[in-house]
């Protein structure tokens, strides 16, 4: 039921700016990797420069875009992906209570690669190559369950997230918390 | 923070995004390409690298099948990257220093 429906900004510029900056520069690092040394490493460094700033962004950021505005307790986490397993989600107007964890998760993971690729220097086969492989197979699979949780949580919702990441405008409804 | 300062930070960030962007970016890639014959041989008649053909004289390159050798730029130095078959039929790549000769890494594909 949708008794009031209009048109707002969610995400700002940088936010945008940083997910598709990311999304295009992790495909660029993952398709070099082992082929093309200079475009992974400075791909890799652009990608750490990105966390940086959208951690930052988390404490400063526009409402939306804040750390505070998105994580939820367990509890609430639990009672969405409950929601989500019954076809009726609470719709959240920011990001959703999983959706929240998925970004801290991302950006460790994103952390943990690019330091961890940084460290190997010129040892191919030592301990921080297996570690970054590992972290960077970890974000794979992170990115994989985030690409499913924004399809599933748009047909559920009916509303194109994706677009909404493009655009920044999502329409807000009343039952919105 | 007002709205409008947070906005204008919003730009600031964008802005940041793409100046680091341009500054790892620019110039593209220094890599030598493998066809790039002409530098590499500047490169030997000035005598500022070890010949590909003295290299390939060492005792563990001798009669060695190559399959690719590639002289490239990494990390700001001159890299020999020379793709080897073994006895056994298994690749092996080997990274040389170009001016100075030495072997810097050695890696076999499993």
């Amino acid at each position: 039921m949708q008794l009031e429906r209009d048109r707002v900004q969610v995400w700002d510029p940088f936010v945008r700016v940083f997910h598709w900056s990311l999304v295009l520069a992790f495909i660029m690092a993952w398709a070099s990797a082992e082929e093309w040394d200079w475009l992974h490493e400075q791909t890799g460094y652009f990608i750490l420069v990105l966390v940086g700033l959208r951690t930052l962004w988390g404490l400063l950021g526009s409402s939306h875009a804040r750390f505070s505005d998105f994580l939820y307790s367990p509890g609430r986490t639990l009672a969405y992906l409950r929601g989500l397993r019954s076809g009726r989600p609470q719709h959240y107007l920011g990001h959703n209570p999983a959706g929240g964890w998925m970004v801290i998760a991302l950006l460790l993971t994103l952390l943990a690669t690019g330091a961890s690729g940084m460290l190997i220097g010129g040892n191919e086969h030592g301990y921080w190559k297996d570690l970054h492989e590992g972290f960077a197979n970890l974000t794979v699979a992170l990115v994989l369950v985030h690409v499913g949780g924004v399809l599933m949580a748009s047909v559920l919702h009916r509303e194109n997230l994706v677009r909404s990441m493009w655009t920044g405008m999502k329409l807000r409804r009343s039952e919105d918390v | 923070m007002s709205e409008i300062a947070r906005s204008r930070l919003a730009w600031l960030f964008v802005v940041l995004v793409i100046t680091t962007g341009v500054v790892l970016f620019q110039g593209g890639s220094p890599a030598v390409a493998s066809d790039d014959h002409d530098e590499a041989r500047a490169l030997r008649h000035a005598g500022n690298i070890v010949p590909l053909s003295e290299l390939m004289q060492r005792p563990e390159l001798a009669g060695r099948r190559v399959l690719e050798a590639k002289l490239e730029r990494e990390h700001g130095s001159l890299v020999y990257e020379l793709e080897l078959l073994d006895d056994a039929g298994r690749v092996e790549e080997r990274y040389y220093d170009a001016v100075t000769g030495k072997l810097m890494q050695e890696k076999r594909e499993d």
